[in-house]
C-alpha cells in the first residue's frame, strides 16, 4: 500500500532530472579513465571447501574473538590462494598524448574502503608507471599479509569484514590507483577477486566472458576492420548473439541451499567521439526479464573535420568476469 | 465563560408604523445552528463535554428605534449591525455597533436595542449569557399613495381578500430564507415572517400587491403580484444575498483540551491557493508541518516520518491518503465538515501514532432541502448531493472519477522508440452517509439515540506499457489499489452521560504486477470504538473508551528469487533466475483502553489520561502504556498558558514482522516522548495568536538497518529492519490566525524547527533529519470581493532541505558494477536552496436562481521562482545538478453548487 508514493516520487524525480541538461556523458571517453579491469582466471574455485568450515572459521571473530583456522581450511587456502592471477586494466587517456601515469595496485580487507587507504587494512601488490592502454600485472593477492602488526592474512581479514563471512565467495577488493603528476588527476578503481568455496559438487569455476563478435549496421564487424562512416546519422551496433555462452552457475542461499542462476551479460558501450545510446545493455531487470542489446552511435554533431573514432565494448558476466574489445571507425563529415 | 454567538439571519429588528420598518427576526432558527455545531463537536470529541446552547433567547420586548429625522427627510435607509450581549436575566447588558451606517442610525439602533428584553438563553439547560449578532434595519415606508405605475393598487375598502403564499430561496444556493418580513407595501398592516423552511402566507386585500421582502444579509426584494379576489397564489421568490459569505458562523470559544488543535472549516479547505481543495494538503500550511517535495502530500509533522502521522475519517484510519501515490487526496473536499489537526500532544483517545493526528469529520446531509455540488477540473469530475429524507433522516453522497486515462493518450507524443507506449492512470472514490435520528440542529434529549452509517472507498489503477520498437527493455506495470470502509455510529445520551459506539469494517485490495512478477495483498479489517463521557460535577469530567481492531492480510507473490535477500548478491550482477511463489497470512489484533479526566479548579484545568494497548501482530505480543497529561491556565479572559507531556507509541506493521529474510519478527513499538508549552492570546473577535514550543524525543524508531547473524549450523539469518532509530525534534510554532468571518480568513504560520536522528550503535552522532527545515513561513489569506469575485493568496518561505555536500577530489570507480562512488562532506551538513513561492487563486461566482456557478483560476508559483526540489550528480560524481520544482502552473476549474 505504501509502495506507490515512492514509485510516483521516483517517476516525478526521474522526469524532472531528465529535463536537466549539460551532464557529462559516460559513453564519451574524453579524459583519464579506467574502462575495465579483469583477472584471469576471474575466479578461484576451492574444491573441498565446505560452507560450514568457511563460516565457522570466521564466526569466532564476530564478537571480537580471534579467527580460528581449522587445519583443513589452512590447507585449502595454501593450495588455492597462491594461484597466480593475471590482472589487466584498460586505461584510457585521450588527452594525455602518451604521458606517463603512476600506478599502485593494492589488496584491501574492506570493500567499503573504496580508495584502499585504511591503515593496516591493505597491502601493496604492485606499483610503477604505465601509459594509456592495457596495464598487465601478475599478482597473488590470496597469499598476502596485512601490515597490521599481526601479519593477518588478507583473505582472513576479508572474511572477517564480510557481512556474510565468505558465503558469497571470499571477495578480495583490489584497487588500482592511477596518478597523473602533470595535471594532478587521480583515480581509484576497485575490482573484486573472488575465491569461492565449492559448496556443491556441480559448482564450476567462472570463465571470462568474451563477446563473440559485433554487428555494424547488421553486418559483422571484424576486430581489424576500420569502418568508414560519413554524416551525422546514427549507426546501429549490436553484439553477435552470445546467449549460448552465458554460463549456468550455482550459488548458496543463506540457508545453504543451492540456487541455480544463469549469467545475463551486460555490455557497456563507449566511444571517443559523439555518444552512444544507451551506456549499458543487457542484464536482467529486478523482475528477472533479460534486456536486449540495441545500441546506437551518434556522431558528434559539432564535429566538422574527419577523424578516427575508437570504440570500446566491455562485457560483464555479473559475477566478476569481464573482458573488452575495441573497434575503430573513420568518420568524415 | 462560554460565549455562544448567533449570527445575522436569525435575529432581526422590526420597526414600523411611523414611516419606517425595522425587522424582527425569527428566533426559531438560532438554536438550530447552535445545536448542530454542538452535536458536531460532541461527536468529534466523543464524550468530551461541550457546553451546549439548549435554548436560544427569544425577543419579548421590542423597542422601536427613533428614525433619524435628517435621514428620514433625505429618504435614507440603513442597516446597523450590532453585537449585543444578553445577560442570564434576559436584559441587554451591552450593544456594540459592529456594522455602522452613520447618519445617526447607529446611535438610534443602539439606544433601542439596549431596551430589548429577551427570554434568557440556556446553556446546558441553565440560564446563561450569550452574544448575538443583530441587524437593525431602518426602512422608509413606501407612501400609500405612491402606487405602481399602470397597476391598480390594493383596495382595502373593497373587502375582498386574496392569499399570497410561497417560499423564499436564497438565490444561487437553493437554501431557504427564514425570518424574512413579507408584506405588501400598500397594505402594511398585513405582514408575515417566513418560516425556517422559507415558507410564508399572507392574506391581503385583492388587487395588486406591491411585495416587499426584507431580510438581513439579503437585498430588499420587490415585485408586483396581481391578486384576484379569493385567489390563493403560490409563488417562489429568489432573494439575492448581499454578499455571499464564506459560511454562517456559529462560534464558541470552547477551551481546547489539547495544547494544539488546529481546526479547518470546509470554506478554508476549498479556497486556499495551490491546494486544489485537497484537505490533507491544506494541513501542510499549518505550523509544525514541513513542506513535502514536489508538492506531494506527505505530512511531515514536527520531524516525524510521514507514516508516523495518522489520518482518520470519522475516527477510522484511512488506509490510503492519496490517489496515485501523490495525487489528490482520497478525502473528497466536498464531503468534509471539518478537519482537526493535532501536531502532537493529542489526547488518549488517539493512539498508534508517534507523530501527529489528522481527524477528518464527514458532512451530515442537509436538513432543509436537497443541495448538490458538481465540480470539474483537469484531473477529475465530482458530484456531491445531500438530501433530507424526513425531518430526522438525511443522506449525503459524493463520487469522483478521474479522466486522466482518457486525456493522456491525446497529449502523449507518439512512442519515440517506435513501439507501444501507454500510460493509463485512473482513480475514483465515493462517500455515502446516512443519518437517522437526532434531527440536524438538535441536541439529543435524555434517553434519545441517533444513528449513522458511513461508507466510503477508493480505487486507483495505473497501467504503464512501454514495449517493442528499439527498446532494450520492455516495461509493463499494472497496479490496482482499492479499499472500502463501512462505519456505523450510535450516539446515546442519558443524563450527564454520553456514549458513542463506532463499529467499522473494511476491505483493502492491492495488486501490482511488473512484467511477470506479481504481488497481491488483501486485507480485511473489523474494529470498534466506544467512547463514554460522564460529567460528574462542574469541575470533574470523566471519559473512557475502547479502540479495538483485527486485521487479516492475505498476501501472495510470484517473484524471482531475490538477490541480496535470499542469496549473497554480486555487485552489478543481474542473473537470470527462477521464480518463486510466496504466500503469507498476517493476523493483527490491536486493542486499546483509554481514560482521561478533566479537573477544573477556577482558571486552572488539567487532564491526565492513559492509554493501554495490547497487540498481537504476526504471532508476537506487544504491549504499551502511554500516560499523558495536558494542563491549561486561563490567566486572563483572553490569555491562556497551556502545556502537555506524554508518551506515544506506534506498533510495527505486521508485514514488517514476517520471518527472515523478508521481515524482522523482533520489531516492537516505536515510541515518542512529547512535550509542549504554549500561550494562546485572543486579540480581537476574529484574530488570535498561538505560540507553542515543543520538544519531542522519539526512540525505538523502526529503521531499515537490519542484522546479519551467522548461526551455529552455518546458515545466515538476516533481518530487514530494527528498532534502532532515535530522533529528536524541538522548536517553536507561531499561528496568527484570522478566523473565518464574513469576507475573510487567513493566517500566518511560522515554525522554527530542528529535527535530528541517529541509529543506535552506528558510531554516528545525531544528524539533521532528511526533511529538517529550520524556518517555515506560510501566509494564507482569502477575501470576498464585490460582484462575486473572491481572491486568495498563499506565500511560502522554507529553508532548504539538508543534503550532503559533494566533495570531489578524485574518481572512485567500481569495475564490477561499472559505477562510480561519490565523496561527500559531513552528512546533511549542507542544504539545497531555500524555497519560496506565491500561489494565487481567483474565484468568480455566478448566481443563478437556484444554483451558483463558480469558475476559478488557481495559479501556482506566480512569479515562476526556480525552486530546487532535489539534486543529482553526473556519473562520476564530479558535478551536482539541481532538479527544478514546478514552474508557473495555472489551473482552471468549474464548480456548480445547488
Amino acid at each position: 500500500m505504501r509502495a506507490q508514493p515512492l514509485f510516483l516520487a521516483v517517476l516525478v524525480l526521474g522526469a524532472s532530472a531528465a529535463c536537466v541538461t549539460g551532464q557529462d556523458d559516460p559513453t564519451l571517453v574524453k579524459d583519464l579513465r579506467v574502462l575495465g579491469m579483469r583477472f584471469e582466471p576471474p575466479e578461484v574455485l576451492m574444491r573441498g571447501c565446505d560452507a560450514r568450515l568457511l563460516i565457522g572459521a570466521a564466526a569466532g571473530a564476530v564478537d571480537g574473538g580471534s579467527i580460528s583456522l581449522p587445519p583443513q581450511f589452512q590447507l585449502l587456502l595454501a593450495q588455492y590462494a597462491s594461484t597466480p592471477l593475471e590482472f589487466t586494466a584498460l586505461v584510457a587517456d585521450p588527452q594525455g598524448n602518451g604521458r606517463s601515469i603512476d600506478y599502485r595496485l593494492l589488496g584491501c580487507a574492506s570493500r567499503g574502503d573504496r580508495d584502499c587507504n585504511n591503515e593496516g587494512d591493505f597491502v601493496e601488490l604492485s606499483k610503477g608507471t604505465t601509459t594509456a592502454g592495457e596495464l598487465k600485472l601478475r599478482v597473488t593477492p590470496g597469499i598476502q599479509f596485512l601490515d597490521d602488526g599481526l601479519a593477518t592474512p588478507l583473505l582472513l581479514e576479508v572474511i572477517n569484514q564480510d557481512t556474510f563471512k565468505g558465503l558469497g565467495g571470499i571477495r578480495v577488493p583490489v584497487v588500482l590507483e592511477l596518478s597523473a603528476s602533470d595535471t594532478g588527476e587521480k583515480i581509484y578503481a576497485q575490482k573484486l577477486m573472488v575465491y569461492s568455496c565449492q559448496f556443491f559438487p556441480t559448482m564450476k569455476q567462472n570463465v571470462t566472458p568474451v563477446l563473440p563478435g559485433l554487428l555494424f549496421k547488421g553486418d559483422p564487424w571484424p576486430a581489424d576492420e576500420v569502418k568508414e562512416v560519413s554524416g551525422k546519422d546514427e549507426v546501429a551496433l549490436l553484439p553477435e548473439d552470445f546467449s549460448a555462452l552465458e554460463e549456468p552457475y550455482l550459488v548458496s542461499s543463506l540457508a545453504l541451499q543451492p540456487i541455480e542462476l544463469v549469467e545475463s551479460w551486460k555490455v557497456t558501450w563507449m566511444t571517443t567521439s559523439g555518444t552512444m545510446s544507451p551506456y549499458n545493455t543487457g542484464g536482467t531487470d529486478f523482475v528477472g526479464v533479460p534486456g536486449r542489446h540495441n545500441a546506437k552511435w551518434k556522431p558528434d554533431p559539432a564535429a566538422t573535420e574527419a577523424r578516427d573514432v575508437d570504440f570500446t565494448f566491455v562485457v560483464r558476466d555479473g559475477r566478476g568476469g569481464n573482458s573488452w574489445t575495441t573497434r575503430k571507425v573513420r568518420w568524415t563529415p | 465563560m462560554v460565549w455562544f454567538r448567533l449570527t445575522p439571519g436569525y435575529f432581526r429588528a422590526h420597526v414600523s408604523r411611523v414611516g419606517f420598518v425595522a425587522l424582527l427576526g425569527a428566533l426559531v432558527a438560532a438554536p438550530a445552528f447552535a445545536f448542530e455545531e454542538t452535536v458536531r463537536r460532541q461527536l468529534v470529541d466523543a464524550g468530551i463535554h461541550v457546553p451546549v446552547l439548549t435554548r436560544a433567547p427569544a425577543l419579548l420586548t421590542f423597542v422601536e428605534a427613533q428614525y433619524p429625522a435628517d435621514a428620514q427627510k433625505r429618504g435614507l435607509a440603513a442597516s446597523v449591525k450590532l453585537m449585543i450581549t444578553i445577560g442570564a436575566d434576559g436584559l441587554v447588558s451591552e450593544a456594540v455597533v459592529t456594522g455602522p451606517a452613520g447618519e445617526g442610525f447607529d446611535e438610534a439602533a443602539s439606544a433601542a436595542v439596549k431596551q430589548f428584553v429577551f427570554t434568557p438563553a440556556e446553556v446546558d439547560f441553565t440560564p446563561a449569557p450569550v452574544q448575538v449578532e443583530y441587524v437593525y434595519n431602518f426602512v422608509l415606508k413606501v407612501p400609500e399613495d405612491a402606487g405602481v405605475e399602470g397597476a391598480p393598487l390594493l383596495s382595502p375598502d373593497a373587502g375582498a381578500t386574496a392569499k399570497l403564499e410561497g417560499t423564499l430561496y436564497a438565490r444561487g444556493s437553493r437554501g431557504f430564507v427564514p425570518g424574512a418580513i413579507v408584506r405588501c407595501d400598500n397594505a402594511p398592516e398585513k405582514e408575515a415572517y417566513s418560516s425556517e423552511a422559507g415558507h410564508f402566507e399572507i392574506e391581503v386585500p385583492a388587487g395588486v400587491c406591491e411585495v416587499r421582502i426584507v431580510a438581513a444579509d439579503f437585498e430588499v426584494f420587490k415585485t408586483r403580484e396581481p391578486l384576484e379576489a379569493n385567489e390563493t397564489k403560490e409563488v417562489k421568490y429568489y432573494v439575492m444575498p448581499k454578499v455571499s459569505g464564506y459560511q454562517t458562523v456559529v462560534r464558541d470559544t470552547k477551551e481546547k483540551k489539547e495544547v494544539v488543535r488546529r481546526t479547518l472549516s470546509r470554506a478554508e479547505v476549498q479556497k486556499i491557493p495551490g491546494t486544489f481543495g485537497d484537505p490533507i494538503r491544506v494541513i501542510q500550511n499549518f505550523p509544525g508541518v514541513a513542506r513535502a517535495p514536489f508538492g506531494l502530500g506527505q505530512l511531515i509533522v514536527r520531524g516525524a516520518n510521514p507514516n508516523q502521522t495518522l489520518t482518520f475519517f470519522d475516527g477510522v484510519e484511512i488506509p490510503l491518503l492519496f490517489h496515485l501515490g501523490g495525487g489528490p487526496s482520497i478525502v473528497n473536499g466536498e464531503f468534509l465538515d471539518r478537519i482537526d489537526f493535532f501536531p502532537g500532544g493529542f489526547g488518549a483517545r488517539y493512539g498508534r501514532a508517534v507523530g501527529g493526528v489528522v481527524d477528518v469529520a464527514s458532512r451530515r446531509g442537509a436538513a432543509d432541502t436537497w443541495h448538490g455540488v458538481a465540480k470539474v477540473d483537469l484531473l477529475d469530475a465530482s458530484l456531491f448531493v445531500e438530501v433530507p429524507i424526513t425531518d430526522t433522516i438525511s443522506v449525503a453522497a459524493a463520487a469522483r472519477r478521474s479522466y486522466i486515462d482518457a486525456l493522456l493518450p491525446l497529449v502523449l507524443p507518439k512512442d519515440p522508440q517506435g513501439g507501444s507506449l501507454l500510460v493509463l492512470p485512473a482513480y475514483w472514490d465515493y462517500q455515502v452517509r446516512i443519518d437517522i435520528g437526532g434531527k440536524k440542529g438538535e441536541k439529543l434529549r435524555d434517553g434519545q439515540s441517533s444513528y449513522s452509517l458511513f461508507a466510503f472507498g477508493s480505487d486507483d489503477t495505473l497501467k504503464l506499457v512501454a514495449t517493442g520498437g528499439g527498446r532494450n527493455r520492455d516495461v509493463t506495470v499494472d497496479s490496482q489499489t482499492t479499499f472500502h470502509r463501512l462505519i456505523g455510529g450510535w450516539n446515546y445520551r442519558t443524563g450527564n452521560t454520553t456514549f458513542k459506539l463506532t463499529p467499522y469494517g473494511g476491505i483493502d485490495l492491492a495488486k501490482v504486477s511488473f512484467g511477470p512478477a506479481t504481488l497481491r495483498a488483501d486485507a480485511y479489517t473489523v474494529g470498534v470504538r466506544a467512547d463514554l463521557g460522564v460529567d460528574v460535577t462542574d469541575y470533574f469530567t470523566l471519559r473512557a473508551g475502547i479502540d479495538v481492531f483485527s486485521k487479516t492480510l492475505v498476501g501472495k507473490a510470484e517473484l524471482p528469487i531475490l538477490s541480496g535477500v535470499q542469496y549473497v548478491s554480486f555487485p552489478g550482477a543481474d542473473p537470470k533466475v527462477g521464480t518463486q511463489q510466496i504466500d503469507a497470512l498476517v493476523n493483527t489484533f490491536d486493542g486499546a483502553l483509554y481514560t482521561e479526566a478533566d479537573f477544573t479548579f477556577g482558571r486552572f484545568s488539567a487532564t491526565p489520561g492513559v492509554r493501554v494497548s495490547h497487540a498481537y501482530i504476526a504471532g508476537q505480543v506487544r504491549d504499551a502504556i502511554d500516560p499523558r497529561l495536558y494542563a491549561r491556565v486561563q490567566l486572563f479572559d483572553s490569555t491562556a498558558i497551556k502545556g502537555s507531556v506524554g508518551l506515544f507509541t506506534q506498533p510495527p506493521a505486521g508485514t514488517d514482522m514476517q520471518p527472515p529474510p523478508f521481515g524482522t519478527p523482533s520489531l516492537t513499538h516505536e515510541r515518542a516522548f512529547q512535550t509542549s508549552l504554549g500561550v494562546a492570546q485572543k486579540i480581537t473577535e476574529f484574530i488570535n495568536i498561538d505560540v507553542t514550543g515543543f520538544y519531542n524525543r522519539r526512540f525505538e524508531n523502526v529503521v531499515g538497518v537490519g542484522t546479519t547473524i551467522t548461526n551455529p549450523d552455518g546458515t545466515i539469518t538476516t533481518t530487514r529492519s530494527s528498532n534502532r532509530g532515535l530522533g529528536r525534534a524541538y522548536g517553536m510554532e507561531v499561528m496568527l490566525r484570522h478566523e473565518v468571518s464574513k469576507n475573510f480568513f487567513g493566517w500566518v504560520a511560522y515554525t522554527l524547527n530542528r529535527s535530528e536522528e541517529r541509529v543506535v550503535d552506528s558510531g554516528v552522532d545525531y544528524v539533521v533529519s532528511t526533511f529538517d527545515q529550520t524556518h517555515i513561513l506560510t501566509i494564507v489569506g482569502s477575501y470576498k470581493l464585490p460582484f462575486g469575485f473572491e481572491i486568495g493568496a498563499r506565500f511560502r518561505y522554507v529553508t532548504g532541505r539538508p543534503k550532503s555536500a559533494l566533495m570531489h577530489d578524485y574518481d572512485i570507480y567500481q569495475a564490477d558494477s561499472n559505477g562510480y562512488s561519490g565523496q561527500f562532506g559531513p552528512a546533511r551538513a549542507s542544504r539545497i536552496k531555500d524555497f519560496h513561492q506565491l500561489d494565487i487563486r481567483l474565484d468568480k461566482n455566478f448566481l443563478f436562481k437556484t444554483w451558483t456557478l463558480t469558475a476559478y483560476l488557481d495559479v501556482q508559483n506566480v512569479y515562476n521562482q526556480a525552486n530546487v526540489e532535489a539534486s543529482f550528480f553526473d556519473y562520476r560524481f564530479r558535478q551536482e545538478f539541481e532538479v527544478p520544482g514546478i514552474p508557473i502552473l495555472p489551473v482552471i476549474g468549474l464548480k456548480a453548487s445547488l
